[in-house]
């Protein structure tokens, strides 16, 4: 699963030349909204019919007021950038644990900042923001997993492995999700991608377009692997 | 004057299923700028055009655009003032196409005092609305261009031209002075002047500034509605007071039967521009339009940057195709075309939608039939059917004195310069003015020195038909005394070319016409010449068809260049004898059908057919028989047969098209865009009511959003029946 946890969705603003977030951030909202007109005529039977017409957008984010944080937005600065009525150039960023990432940019002019203070807890900050001109949006969608198990090598090869090597390699498998590796007969399923392996891990990284496995001992020389892999 | 580009603004449609965007510039020109372009931000909706006329068959739809731009802080409206109408130009453009051309309306035009950006409202028509203000003689093209010449003048703020003697002298009251070049620049009316040493100090009418001596080029322009001219040639001269030189295309193929086919009926149908005035003044450029369109059912409407007249009963006759006649700016035949503007509209009903569908909630209502429709056409006689005959158009200025506390000016006779005899006798009009206060004490027409004492003043001719019967009068007075008892003999002359006739004085009162002349006035004894006597001439039936000619007398025995004749309070009056009746007061043309029904139209037309060319609003040829215009007589449409009076196809097309309860839709529509775009200029036709096409009452088009809404009126039904109705002419009679 490709999820987005929600410290992983990130509000940024290019203020002074950078990308800047905002301090301190609690969360946020972003609404895409598409207006329609109803068409519905004789022909349409009992069914109503649309057209969309265009977009507009908006966000919402909130946070707890902190005025010193460098490389980052405070209240004051984003106070002052809506008095100025800057059009700011906004990027909301979110990045999936398979490290999969939707990035959406558009300017916004801020429309309505609320403060909060209360004597219990610490200050509080709401800023509304209205999306102006087109919306760009960036993805790269994910090769599809069906579920579909690779053997590498392929079922009734051998992969060649030297005597007293740690590593061996599958080729063109960057990025592959490893399963398990089969070493001398014995399977090690508890594959690690950092780090040092120890008894019956393997450590499984890209190296360019291929995948390095990693052993915590070397091959003998007779010796056979095989490795069952998925898509990311 | 040209106009250049200076506020530029753009936007791009919202495209859908079956548009893409397309690309919106709207241009402002001012004119005579050369500088930069500026572009503008225009608001959300940068611009709305739109047609308020309800009625769908109106003769005349103008429309307006309503600007929104966003002022940033240096685009006041005061950028957009300006003191004449024609000044700054607006065009719409969808890609390099015209789709509206007009002028911006100061009036309409808004903004907030604020000191932050915000919306500034300009609003901008085709010009038609204003015309309401422009009187017929006052449209540009109604003047013509008589000469130019290299002069010195100066001018004088806020009413004074002045010039030279050899241009002055041809000057009449009435013309109009250009100046071409130099800062005064443009048409001035000369109302009056004064020769002051070897110059003319004319008053002119428009406002003009102070310039001193000056070497440029102006030019002598004379009103040219002093004799019949061409339909289309009034429809010119009306267009000339947009501002606006577009084609036009003249969809109308109706044509009286003896004109020809390759032009439209507009070029080839004279009238008396007389027609056109409203007692002493003309009526204003849109009535006669109003009126010209009437007369034939059709339509002045702007669309796609060019002018159209559309003859939309022309629909049903000739099955959605309607061809047209193509004119340049100048109003010149340039080639044919055809209508076939046709809109589909259609359910949008997922996963494709059509190219223009109906916007929930589009409503149908009924147009109810009429019973009868009709037609009165009232003859009148011209105002001017004798020209000058009031004495107030005044030709150039012979000389001016001051006798006795009175201004003295004596200017050429227009309209009484012709005559018989040589040399013929001198003649002008004397107009005295009280030189203290500026009134006019006494007007008339002055007659001296040697000449026919009975022919030597002749007017203008007037076409008269066997039958009618003449009345003339005059008054008149010699300044030297001269006894009764003296017979005068006074002359109304009748000729075809073949036979020439005088109205005799006997029978009294029913004057015959005879091969000699004329009718003889005595002063008896007792009474003297030099006393006012007013003439009246009445004639019997006129015995053939000919050219009417009056004559004024020089009344002064043993004539010289001290004894006068003054001659005022002239009058003629043709009295038509049609149907065997001199009480025809008029006709009507009647459509009538036999149903229960309450609902009918009755209204007045002023021109028509008729039956003498004496009657204001009479439509000629432009041919002549024995001197004599030929009159209108019947017509069809395109190539057909079987011609008909111009008033029974009207009343017909009329009752057709209310021969049934018609559809009327009111709603708006996405989809702006098909083999053309939509405007004033479009046939529409629904996949539900398949049958029938509409025509727009009210538009409105964004262009930015691609959706119009608006009234669709029903204008034909390919399956309705033929009109079963009974045609009826009769003459009106008076009561009296």
């Amino acid at each position: 699963m490709s999820l987005v946890l929600g410290k992983d969705w990130v509000f940024y603003a290019f203020d002074g030349g950078i990308w800047k977030p905002y301090v301190c951030a609690r969360s946020g909202n972003f609404n895409l909204n598409t207006g329609t007109i109803e068409t519905t005529a004789p022909g349409n039977g009992l069914w109503a019919s649309y057209v969309a017409t265009r977009h507009d957008f908006s966000a919402q984010i909130d946070g707890v007021i902190s005025l010193n944080v460098g490389g980052s937005l405070s209240k004051a600065e984003l106070d002052a950038l809506q008095i100025a009525k800057t059009k700011l150039l906004c990027r909301f960023e979110m990045t999936s644990q398979a490290a999969d990432t939707y990035r959406r940019e558009a300017y916004f002019i801020i429309t309505n900042s609320t403060d909060t203070g209360s004597f219990d807890g610490v200050a509080t900050f709401q800023l509304s923001l209205l999306g102006t001109g087109a919306l760009t949006t960036v993805f790269t969608p994910p090769t599809p997993n069906n579920g579909e198990v690779f053997r590498y090598p392929a079922a009734g090869s051998t992969a060649p492995a030297a005597d007293g090597d740690y590593t061996a390699t599958i080729p063109g498998a960057a990025g592959k999700i490893i399963l398990s590796v089969v070493k001398a007969g014995i399977e090690r399923n508890n594959i690690i991608l950092a780090g040092t392996p120890v008894d019956q891990e393997v450590l499984a990284q890209d190296s360019g377009a291929d995948k390095l496995l990693t052993f915590p001992q070397p091959f003998e020389g007779w010796d056979t692997w095989y490795a069952l892999y998925q898509n990311a | 004057m040209p106009y250049g580009l200076k506020y530029t603004t753009q936007f791009d449609s919202e495209p859908d299923d079956n548009n893409p965007a397309y690309h919106y510039t709207l241009e402002f020109l001012f004119k005579d700028y050369a500088g930069p372009v500026a572009s503008v931000a225009g608001g959300s909706t940068t611009v709305l055009q739109h047609c308020s006329e309800e009625n769908p068959l109106a003769p005349i739809k103008g429309q307006s655009l309503d600007i929104t731009l966003i002022n940033p802080g240096n685009l006041a409206i005061t950028n957009f003032y300006a003191d004449n109408d024609n000044d700054i130009q607006i065009r719409l453009l969808k890609g390099l196409d015209v789709v509206f051309i007009g002028f911006l309306v100061q009036d309409d035009c808004n903004e907030i005092k604020v000191d932050y950006e915000h919306e500034i409202q300009l609003s901008a028509t085709d010009s038609l609305g204003l015309l309401k203000d422009v009187p017929f003689n006052n449209a540009p093209a109604s003047y013509d261009l008589l000469y130019t010449s290299l002069e010195t003048i100066t001018t004088t703020a806020p009413h004074t031209l002045q010039t030279d003697l050899g241009f002055g002298a041809a000057v009449e009251v009435g013309d109009r002075i250009r100046i071409i070049g130099t800062a005064q620049a443009g048409d001035y009316t000369v109302s009056g002047w004064v020769i002051s040493g070897v110059h003319y100090d004319f008053t002119v009418l428009e406002p003009i500034g102070t310039m001193g001596s000056t070497v440029t080029t102006i030019g002598l322009l004379r009103s040219n509605l002093s004799s019949r001219i061409t339909i289309l040639s009034v429809i010119k001269r009306c267009m000339s007071a947009t501002s606006l030189q577009l084609l036009t295309n003249i969809f109308c193929n109706l044509r009286e039967a003896r004109q020809t086919v390759t032009e439209s009926h507009f070029a080839q149908t004279i009238i008396d521009p007389d027609t056109f005035r409203n007692g002493d003044v003309y009526k204003s450029c849109y009535e006669v339009l109003s009126e010209i369109m009437a007369t034939w059912e059709c339509q002045l409407q702007q669309a796609n940057g060019q002018w159209n007249i559309v003859h939309w009963y022309e629909i049903r006759i000739f099955g959605g195709v309607i061809a047209g006649f193509v004119y340049d700016q100048d109003w010149a035949l340039i080639g044919t075309t055809a209508f076939a503007n046709i809109f589909n509209i259609a359910p949008n009903i997922p996963p494709v939608q059509p190219p223009t569908c109906p916007i929930f909630p589009l409503t149908e209502s009924i147009l109810r039939p009429f019973k009868f429709t009709r037609k009165q056409f009232n003859y009148q006689q011209p105002k001017y059917l004798l020209k000058n005959y009031d004495l107030q158009t005044l030709g150039p200025l012979l000389r001016t004195y001051v006798s006795g506390g009175v201004t003295v000016n004596e200017y050429i006779a227009t309209g009484w310069t012709s005559g018989q005899g040589s040399p013929l006798v001198e003649r002008f009009i004397r107009v005295d003015i009280d030189t203290a206060t500026g009134t006019e004490l006494r007007r008339y027409l002055v007659t001296k020195n040697a000449g026919d004492q009975s022919f030597g003043v002749r007017g203008t001719a007037v076409e008269v038909t066997a039958g009618d019967k003449i009345k003339f009068s005059f008054t008149f007075r010699t300044t030297s005394s001269q006894a009764g008892n003296i017979n005068y003999t006074f002359i109304v002359q009748l000729t075809n070319g073949v036979l020439i006739r005088y109205v005799d004085e006997l029978p009294v009162g029913n004057g015959d016409w005879k091969p000699t002349f004329g009718f003889t006035y005595n002063i008896p004894s007792g009474d003297n010449s030099d006393q006012w006597h007013t003439v009246e001439i009445e004639s019997s039936q006129v015995p053939f068809d000919g050219l009417l000619y009056v004559f004024l007398p020089q009344a002064t025995f043993s004539p010289n260049s001290v004894k006068e004749t003054w001659i005022r309070d002239i009058r003629l009056e043709v009295t038509t004898f049609i149907n065997d009746s001199a009480k025809v007061i008029g006709h009507y043309h009647l459509d009538n059908r036999t149903n229960d029904i309450k609902n009918n139209l009755d209204e007045e037309i002023f021109i028509d057919d008729t039956p003498r060319n004496t009657i204001g609003g009479t439509l000629f040829m432009p041919t002549f028989t024995n001197l004599i215009q030929d009159r209108t007589i019947g017509w069809v449409y395109g190539a057909a047969s079987g011609p008909k009076k111009l008033g029974n196809l009207t009343v017909a097309e009329i009752l057709t098209y209310r021969d049934k309860m018609r559809s009327k839709l009111e709603g708006g529509f996405i989809g702006i865009q098909q083999t053309y775009p939509i405007s004033l200029l479009t046939l529409l036709q629904t996949s539900f009511n398949p049958t029938k096409y509409y025509i727009f009452g009210l538009l409105t088009i964004d262009y930015k959003r691609n959706v119009f809404n608006g009234t669709l009126w029903e204008i034909w039904d390919t399956v309705e029946p033929a009109l079963a109705a009974d045609y009826t002419f009769n003459y009106i009679y008076s009561t009296s």
